[in-house]
């Protein structure tokens, strides 16, 4: 008899222990945001100070008309970054409008056709077709050193393909490209594809999910 | 409006009728897949360069490779492959120059001269440049080489970025020479001012948008033949041009026409505003505000030959072709003719016209025109 109150009385007590535990996680859940939870847990999550004074709303894909602007440092060349495309597309369905994404370039040297598409892209966005040309820069991730860039420009569909073969070229379009890489430089982004969300920069891919609970977070 | 063009039309046209007898005839295309069925060139071709036979070099940034294709048009070689190993390109640049059977390339990424010998197409040298060119604070980057064959003296031009500081600073390009042994020999050759570029300086740093349209540009050739020596240049607002020796600097030639600057229409600033973006950072409406008042520049490119004439691509009245200018070594307007917009000389020599044009595809064509007269 004594035996099974005790046994009782354990069951108890490791089932009160429980309840708070669960408790305990809620409480921290409700109060805590996840992303200082993740800044603690996970060194590829960093605060950047300061980052309101970046410029980056004068990045190419910035958009003042959004609830919410997110930087993503990537190059053509990296697999991850392709990867990572597919869940920006779902996100960018889901909340048009409301999410952007600024595509910020950071083509690693390893990567070496990756800052020649950089360029092309760019000149592409010149004539309005960027999200199309960017996409088949992806699509076409495998087999980079054989793509013809313009043709990829006419499948795009720019307006004028001169103008964009002259835009190639230019070191003004190689400067924007540099501007980029300075950027990423100056936050230390040693990853790619990173993202900057509301001054938490994050290392590594961010699935749907994960995207859209630092969208919710904001 | 109409009216006003046709007068200004009149008013040129004694220059087509002062010597209509130069005609351009092309006689061979690279890169259709006509001749060499596998053949195409990325838009970073950009120069061309030919040798005494007639053989045809074209660097490629996009495919890491130099190009030999004969008098024919026939592929006889390739010379390098991507990487960053001896003989490998990053930043392959455009110009290339034969002496002998050495080729002398550029890597503007890589900093570094390669010479290879054709017909084998081993590395004979590679000299990685250590040029810290830094003047009251900008730092000039070796962008572009110019060999001279005659005094086997390299001349760079270097640019200062566009941005990446916190005001907006006034742009140059550079032009420094060095000798054979890559030691600087005149440290100020040149100093161009940069393209008119639209900058937004919005917020708390600066972006570079875009080159504005109907920007007024620097444009620096190299003379070919007897006239390798000769670094060329011009500021696109007027037909006013000069040419220095590679070496010394000293100044071999200067030519000036007088030019009316052809009123940009409001169907020219359309045509010019309808490939940028309605919104975002390139606003459409800040660059029609940027430019309004603006002329057309007075020409776009122009090269000097091997027996010293000038060709200019006049911008005119007529907006569908350039008018090319053919220029005497003294200044003397020798004829006028239409070249199509489409294509841009960039050698001429031996009676042929070597230029750079576009495919239906968007791909590089090279050109060849024969040049006649009676």
């Amino acid at each position: 008899m004594l035996k099974k109150i005790t046994i009782s009385n354990a069951l108890t007590v490791i089932l009160a222990l429980c309840a708070l535990f669960i408790t305990g996680l809620i409480v921290q859940r409700i109060f805590s945001p996840p992303v200082n939870t993740a800044q603690i847990e996970n060194s590829n999550i960093r605060e950047i100070e300061n980052w309101e004074e970046l410029g980056i709303e004068n990045l190419q894909t910035y958009s003042a008309n959004a609830e919410l602007n997110i930087l993503k440092f990537y190059d053509y060349e990296c697999p991850f970054c392709k990867q990572s495309q597919t869940y920006i597309d779902e996100v960018n369905k889901k909340y048009k409008g409301n999410v952007n994404f600024v595509y910020v370039h950071f083509p690693r040297l390893t990567h070496e056709l990756a800052f020649n598409a950089a360029v092309a892209s760019e000149c592409a966005r010149n004539q309005e077709v960027f999200e199309e040309y960017h996409a088949l820069l992806f699509k076409n991730q495998e087999n980079l050193d054989q793509v013809s860039f313009s043709r990829l420009a006419i499948q795009a569909d720019v307006k004028n393909i001169t103008e964009f073969n002259n835009c190639i070229d230019q070191e003004i379009t190689r400067d924007i490209i540099n501007q980029n890489i300075a950027l990423a430089n100056r936050l230390k982004v040693n990853v790619i594809p990173s993202y900057l969300i509301n001054g938490i920069l994050i290392s590594g891919i961010l699935t749907t999910e994960e995207l859209e609970e630092y969208i919710f977070n904001e | 409006m109409k009216k006003f063009a046709v007068l200004l039309y009149l008013s040129f046209a004694h220059l087509f009728i002062q010597n209509p007898s130069i005609n351009l005839v092309r006689d061979l295309t690279i890169g259709d897949g006509e001749i060499n069925t596998d053949i195409y060139f990325s838009p970073w071709v950009q120069h061309l360069y030919v040798d005494d036979a007639g053989n045809i070099f074209v660097a490629d940034r996009d495919q890491a490779k130099v190009f030999q294709f004969s008098k024919t048009g026939e592929l006889v070689n390739e010379t390098g492959r991507r990487g960053r190993g001896p003989g490998e390109f990053i930043g392959l640049t455009p110009n290339t120059w034969l002496s002998g059977d050495t080729l002398f390339t550029y890597d503007s990424d890589l900093f570094r001269i390669t010479s290879f010998n054709i017909t084998d197409n081993t590395v004979i040298n590679t000299n990685v440049l250590d040029l810290k060119i830094d003047e009251d604070n900008i730092f000039y980057q070796p962008y572009r080489l110019f060999y001279n064959l005659q005094r086997k003296n390299i001349v760079f031009k270097l640019t200062s970025p566009y941005s990446g500081g916190t005001e907006n600073i006034e742009r140059f390009e550079k032009f420094i020479a060095l000798d054979n042994n890559l030691e600087i020999i005149n440290n100020n050759l040149l100093l161009l001012p940069a393209d008119e570029t639209y900058i937004n300086d919005r917020g708390s740093s600066i972006t570079v948008s875009g080159l504005l349209p109907f920007a007024r540009k620097s444009k620096a050739v190299q003379g070919i033949g007897n006239y390798g020596n000769h670094l060329c240049y011009g500021w696109t607002e007027d037909i006013s041009l000069e040419c220095i020796d590679m070496y010394s600097g000293e100044t071999l030639v200067s030519i000036n026409l007088e030019y009316n600057n052809t009123p940009v229409t409001n169907q020219d600033l359309n045509n010019e505003l309808s490939i940028f973006p309605e919104s975002g950072n390139l606003n459409r409406s800040e660059i029609r505000q940027a430019i309004k008042h603006r002329t057309w520049p007075a020409f776009d490119w122009f090269v000097l030959d091997d027996v010293g004439n000038f060709w200019l691509a006049v911008n005119d009245v007529n907006r569908e072709m350039y008018s090319l200018y053919k220029i005497s070594y003294e200044g003397e307007l020798l004829g006028v003719i239409p070249f199509p917009k489409s294509d841009q000389i960039h050698i001429i020599r031996d009676g042929f016209a070597y230029s750079i044009s576009e495919s239906e595809m968007g791909e590089k064509l090279i050109l060849r025109y024969k040049i006649t007269s009676n």
